[in-house]
């Protein structure tokens, strides 16, 4: 065949030469198909490494923070349990100090006396911060609002802080916003610990001039208010680097500070949080040499939410209903000899009768034997603890049931009133125990008559 | 089913009864392709039973023995194709086994897509193998051509025995592949 025979027709050799093109293109398809499956898979292989150097990388990430976490963990119960021991002895200390107090005394003993009990309670003060950050940082501390009187609060502060402000020759005024509601819903606890921190660092850092409180809210009924209230000072003040420190845990503005005024510095980071558990916040300006204002702010609702027992609750007791003391018969449980030695020399010149037992077995065995008013119950003893204790006292029926109990323990965590109170105990104190505190909390759990009037 | 068997049957076709022949058979068959077929496309089976039809007439021989020798033709292309698969196996019988799990494995890699029917092999007592065919194309004498080929391949006898077992519009055909002593 020639080329020019028709021009539908194609030379056998040009056939031949295209099918064989044909044939060839399959084969490099083929080739190309297998070489694109082959790096296809290597893709795959290689994902598979990244997807298991990324599970490998998150593991180790997991595990680290797991045990991050497990070290702080650590660290609370250990800050919990030194507080623990800690206070176990300054209770005995502050109790024998106080108690000397009421003894014959030169007036250079009795200075120094006294001087011993400020050091004690400032000691214990630094206690229940470490303690209240270390519940922060567990997560374990809890907002308790209640209906309350800001203004009242703030009058206390500054009561409070009065002397020490006139001292240093300081003017410490409140004032507030007209229209503020007479009774808010808050936790007059925590807003005391935030308002009280910020006056104290201000009358402390303050040499001249005047610390000015200032309270103000807004919002309405409907929506809940933000308050705010804010200490401005005319003290040192601060630079900005110094301000940047300021809310990190026992840090203080510089370690001159520390010399010149003291401190922990836990309280600014304890009361900031508290404020942001309150929904608000410690925000702060400052001058070097001008002194500063800090605003503390937090959420409030309005009173008219709220069930009228529950602002009955809150209302405190009515004074003038003074019980006796003199006579009542108190049952002692403590396994610490000291402890027990402490709370007989605080009761007995104001004509208590006291009993003593070192566990719960030997509680419950005088309660069998005799008839008391009270009982002041440690939480944490051999044999048979506070709480089992108060709990047989209160589930046995027997005539004792219903006597008022005190637990005692060195565990001042936030929160564990509520517990103890739950287990039935009526009320609760930390050690070291104070006084007056013990004595007060007492009366207000006597019966009114005098106990040996009724009895008789 | 994929183009190669298309691609090689007219190739056999070309060369046992001639290009105009196989042109003549192809233009009569109603082929969705026209008769153009790529090795690496995919094409209905039915359009191979026709062409299998289509030559069966031209030549008078019946289909069930143009299927078989179509079978040997495609092993003899296969082993120049894929040589070093054939040297890998040592005998007929291990070369058979390995179609299910390697040689269809293969081609799923470059065909994910392929349809491609399924085998069950097991050995029995004195030398023997069961090779089981499972597919709707039915293909079993295509199958059978290509089984003895291998044997051929390996230099090996045997003497096959087919059942078929196919139920409904599944294809199942069992090769009881005996081989003769030495």
């Amino acid at each position: 065949m020639s080329p020019d025979d028709s021009e539908d027709k194609v030379s056998r050799a040009r056939f031949l030469r295209e099918r064989e093109a044909r044939l060839e293109a399959e084969r490099l398809l083929e080739l190309k198909s297998r070489e694109l499956y082959a790096a296809c898979q290597r893709l795959e292989a290689e994902t598979r490494k990244l997807d298991a150097a990324v599970a490998a990388r998150t593991a180790a990430l997991s595990a680290a923070l797991e045990r991050a976490e497990a070290v702080t963990r650590a660290k609370a119960r250990f800050l919990a349990n030194m507080s623990h021991e800690i206070r176990t002895p300054l209770n005995g200390v502050l109790g024998m100090a106080q108690s000397l107090l009421t003894e014959e005394l030169t007036p250079g003993q009795h200075e120094k006396l006294e001087i011993i009990v400020d050091s004690g309670q400032s000691l214990t003060a630094i206690l229940n911060d470490v303690l209240d950050l270390s519940k922060i940082e567990e997560g374990k501390l809890e907002i308790a609002p209640v209906p309350g009187d800001l203004l009242g609060l703030l009058e206390r502060t500054r009561k409070l802080f009065g002397a020490a402000a006139a001292e240093k020759g300081l003017e410490l005024t409140v004032a507030h916003d007209p229209g503020i509601p007479a009774r808010l819903v808050f936790d007059p606890v925590r807003v005391r610990q935030c308002v009280d921190n910020l006056v104290a660092n201000a009358v402390k850092f303050t040499l001249s001039g005047s610390v000015d409180i200032h309270l103000a809210a807004g919002g309405s009924a409907a929506t809940g208010y933000l308050v705010r209230i804010s200490v401005a000072d005319t003290g040192i003040g601060m630079d900005e680097e110094a301000q940047a420190r300021l809310f990190q845990p026992f840090t203080q503005a510089d370690s001159e500070t520390t010399r010149r005024f003291g401190g922990t510095g836990l309280g600014l980071a304890i009361s900031r949080q508290l404020a942001r558990m309150m929904g608000g916040d410690i925000t702060q300006t400052s001058r070097e040499g001008e002194g500063s204002t800090f605003t503390l702010a937090f959420r409030a609702g309005d009173i008219a939410g709220l069930r009228p027992s529950d602002d009955a609750q809150a209302r405190p007791q009515a004074p003038g209903r003074r019980r006796i003391l003199r006579g009542a018969r108190v049952l002692l449980v403590d396994d610490n000899a000291i402890n027990r030695q402490v709370i007989k020399l605080f009761l007995k010149p104001q004509g208590l009768s006291i009993v003593e037992a070192g566990n719960g077995i030997e509680a419950l065995e005088a309660l069998e034997r005799q008839t008391f008013d009270i009982v002041l119950l440690d939480v944490h003893m051999p044999v048979m603890d506070g709480c089992e204790t108060v709990r047989r006292i209160r589930n046995g029926g027997a005539a004792y049931a219903r006597v008022p109990v005190i637990a005692l323990t060195a565990d001042a965590m936030v929160g564990d009133r509520e517990r103890y109170i739950g287990l039935g105990m009526d009320d609760y104190l930390s050690k070291p125990i104070d006084q007056r505190e013990l004595l007060s909390r007492i009366a207000r759990l006597l019966p009114e008559a005098p106990p040996l009037a009724a009895a008789n | 089913m994929k183009g190669v068997v298309f691609v090689e049957l007219l190739a056999m076709a070309d060369k046992a009864v001639g290009e105009d022949a196989v042109d003549r058979v192809v233009a009569r068959c109603p082929l969705s392709t026209g008769g153009a077929y790529t090795a690496v496309g995919t094409y209905p089976a039915s359009e191979l039973h026709q062409l299998v039809q289509g030559f069966s007439k031209a030549t008078g021989a019946p289909e069930a023995a143009l299927q078989r020798q179509f079978g040997h033709w495609m092993l003899t292309r296969f082993s120049e194709d894929y040589p070093a698969f054939f040297q890998a196996q040592p005998d007929a019988f291990t070369m058979l086994e390995s179609v299910e799990g390697e040689v269809h494995t293969e081609v799923r890699k470059l065909y994910p897509d392929a349809d491609l029917p399924r085998f069950e092999t097991e050995r029995l007592p004195g030398d023997a193998l069961r090779m089981t065919y499972i597919s709707p194309r039915r293909l079993a004498d295509f199958c059978h051509g290509l089984i003895e080929a291998s044997l051929d391949h390996y230099g090996e006898t045997a003497h096959i025995e087919r059942t078929d077992r196919s139920s409904g519009a599944l294809g199942i055909v069992d090769f009881v592949i005996r081989r003769a002593a030495v």
